[in-house]
């Protein structure tokens, strides 16, 4: 292979290995789970060929080569390679075409390479953690996998403009970064230009963990961080860090997709645990669960598994697979769309870019890790802790406020629906999520169930830029859309107005709001301002 | 039957639901919320010692 400032080489998983080696500086035969993940994911995109660009200036390898192995005895290269991945096949001599300004009717086109770009890594010189900064399309939606944090990456390849919709991912160097600084750089990625704020790179961020720290360890080379010391690093870019324990998997899906439907990317830690034993199937519905024989009954609703404990780690939460039933929640039976998530998308520094994680509905995930001494992939479970959100300070109002509120009026309609007041077929389902006032007037405009004035009367309506947004659905029919001010205090009215899209259950609400015994009962609660925003 | 009439008939049955158990139904309806309010705050309450814990692997 000849060297230069490109090459042009098939794709192969050798060829992918070969060039890691030869980038990084890895001499030996380069064995990494994010290898089998590159492997699966490109030859699932039906890549054909890679477009090798070296030297390649990386903006976060070179501040992470500044503050740390600039400083080190043995000579570390400051330059990168970055890789393109294409769904085309094209020579070098047909790239050679495109810089040389050739346009014959069968010469390869920019627009051509643009249309099957997969993306690209960057490889840095770094043996054995060289996965820079990497940015690839998402697996396809298929109306069931949802990615709601990407945005358009622009890369400029000799003049030749590439985008690519993706959340950038990039491993730990274990030096500057660990995992929890891998995964809050990918999140930053995704909320730097949703709020507007610096995006920090992998040295950055851990500085700003670190600053003030009373944690006694050093922080370079750094060994980890905390929840603690990622919410500062956080607020160092003016967000807000909010937690929420994760203890069940009802409180984990409605949270990661009221927030992630909002465009917000999550941190999410976990205990990783070697289970010893491969997952289950689900006869029926097909979803993965953790094996029996490890998963302990509390009795109190919760549940325990048992292995050997691997260790606590870190992801970035990017996305979502509505791909299961929606499951009643115990006591009510009210129905959220969330709960027919059956699988997150994670960005894994030690899997890769959108890993799969099948929600167990006792409350664990699947992970593809290895197990420590089994050495098997699909016998690592995830133990969720933490939920972290990085908020921008206007959204004060939590999902859980909203969610609550929206509860009992649920059952209050429910009651009416199968008493056969309401001629609704099936329960109402409730999609719950967060949404930028330019987002919902967008839908609104172009929604065709509302017309005339109505639709005028909402567009003009002044909106905050954040709200909470509960959508009941009759089957695929919208019956009502209730909207939350996300950015009021917490004792303040919170719920704004309501757009009605079935007249019968509107009639329903008009009616409970209108009668003083009902009122008496639900006074001083969100549902009952509700109930009065329809007389 | 006319949307008028169909709405109508809504309006009827929910003041006749009302009448009948209106009341103690929506007492009921409130208690069990709370109960799933408290049972999920429970398990999205954060424990702060958890915040400590180093995140490593």
């Amino acid at each position: 292979m000849p060297d230069g400032p490109f090459q042009v080489v098939n794709w192969s998983i050798e060829e992918l290995v070969s060039l890691f080696a030869k980038f990084s500086g890895t001499t030996l035969q380069v064995e990494k789970d994010q290898i089998d993940y590159f492997d699966e994911y490109f030859e699932e995109s039906c890549c054909l060929t890679i477009v090798v660009e070296h030297p390649y200036v990386d903006h976060d390898y070179l501040d992470d080569y500044a503050a740390y192995y600039a400083k080190c005895f043995h000579p570390y290269d400051r330059f990168c390679a970055r890789l393109h991945f294409f769904t085309c096949t094209f020579t070098e001599d047909d790239f050679v075409s495109i810089l040389r300004g050739v346009t014959t009717d069968s010469a390869l086109s920019a627009a051509e390479l643009n249309s099957s770009y997969l993306g690209f890594v960057v490889v840095k010189p770094l043996p054995g953690s060289f996965i820079g900064r990497t940015c690839l399309r998402t697996y396809p939606s298929e109306n069931r996998r949802f990615y709601p944090t990407t945005r358009n990456y622009e890369s400029h390849l000799f003049g030749i403009s590439l985008s690519v919709e993706a959340v950038p991912f990039q491993e730990q160097d274990s030096t500057v970064a660990m995992c929890a600084t891998s995964a809050l750089w990918s999140a930053l990625h995704g909320t730097g230009k949703l709020f507007q704020h610096s995006l920090l790179s992998p040295v950055e961020i851990t500085k700003a963990a670190t600053l003030n720290s009373d944690d006694p360890m050093r922080f370079l080379p750094n060994v980890g961080l905390t929840d603690e010391q990622i919410a500062r690093a956080i607020r160092s870019v003016s967000l807000e860090p909010y937690f929420v324990a994760v203890h069940n998997s009802y409180v984990l899906r409605s949270t990661v997709y009221a927030y992630l439907k909002g465009h917000i990317p999550l941190l999410l830690d976990i205990d990783l645990v070697d289970v010893n034993a491969t997952e289950e199937r689900n006869a029926t519905s097909g979803a993965i669960r953790a094996p029996a024989s490890a998963v302990n009954d509390q009795g109190d609703g919760r549940f325990t598994i048992s292995g050997n404990a691997m260790g606590s780690h870190e992801v970035a939460v990017v996305g979502y697979c509505l791909g299961g039933q929606p499951e009643p929640l115990q006591e009510s039976g009210f129905l959220l769309t969330a709960t027919r998530v059956d699988k997150l998308y994670a960005h894994d520094d030690q899997i890769g870019p959108y890993a799969r994680m099948a929600v167990d509905s006792r409350g664990f995930l699947s992970t593809s890790w290895r197990g420590d001494t089994s050495m098997q992939q699909g016998t690592v479970w995830a133990i969720p802790g933490n939920l972290l959100v990085p908020l921008y300070n206007k959204i004060r109002i939590p999902f859980e406020k909203v969610h609550d509120a929206v509860l009992p009026l649920d059952s209050v309609l429910e009651e009416l629906r199968s008493d056969g007041a309401i001629p609704l077929s099936e329960r109402l389902e409730w999609d719950i999520f967060l949404i930028a006032s330019n987002d919902l007037k967008d839908e609104i405009l172009h929604a065709a169930e509302i017309k005339g004035k109505y639709k005028q009367s909402i567009l003009s309506r002044p909106m905050p830029r954040f709200l909470w947004r509960a959508l009941a659905r009759c089957g695929t029919e919208k019956v009502v859309d209730l909207l939350f001010d996300a950015t009021d205090i917490d004792k303040g009215r919170l719920f704004l107005f309501a757009i009605e899209y079935n007249t019968q259950l509107s009639a329903a609400m008009r009616e409970l709001g209108a009668d003083n015994e009902v009122r008496h009962e639900l006074l001083g609660t969100t549902a009952d301002v509700i109930l009065q925003s329809f007389q | 039957m006319t949307a008028i009439a169909e709405t109508e008939d809504t309006v009827q049955k929910t003041r006749a639901w009302i009448k009948s158990k209106g009341r103690s139904r929506v007492v009921c309806i409130r208690k069990t919320a709370k109960a799933t309010e408290a049972r999920l705050a429970k398990a999205r309450l954060v424990d702060p010692k958890s915040l400590k814990k180093p995140i490593s692997r």
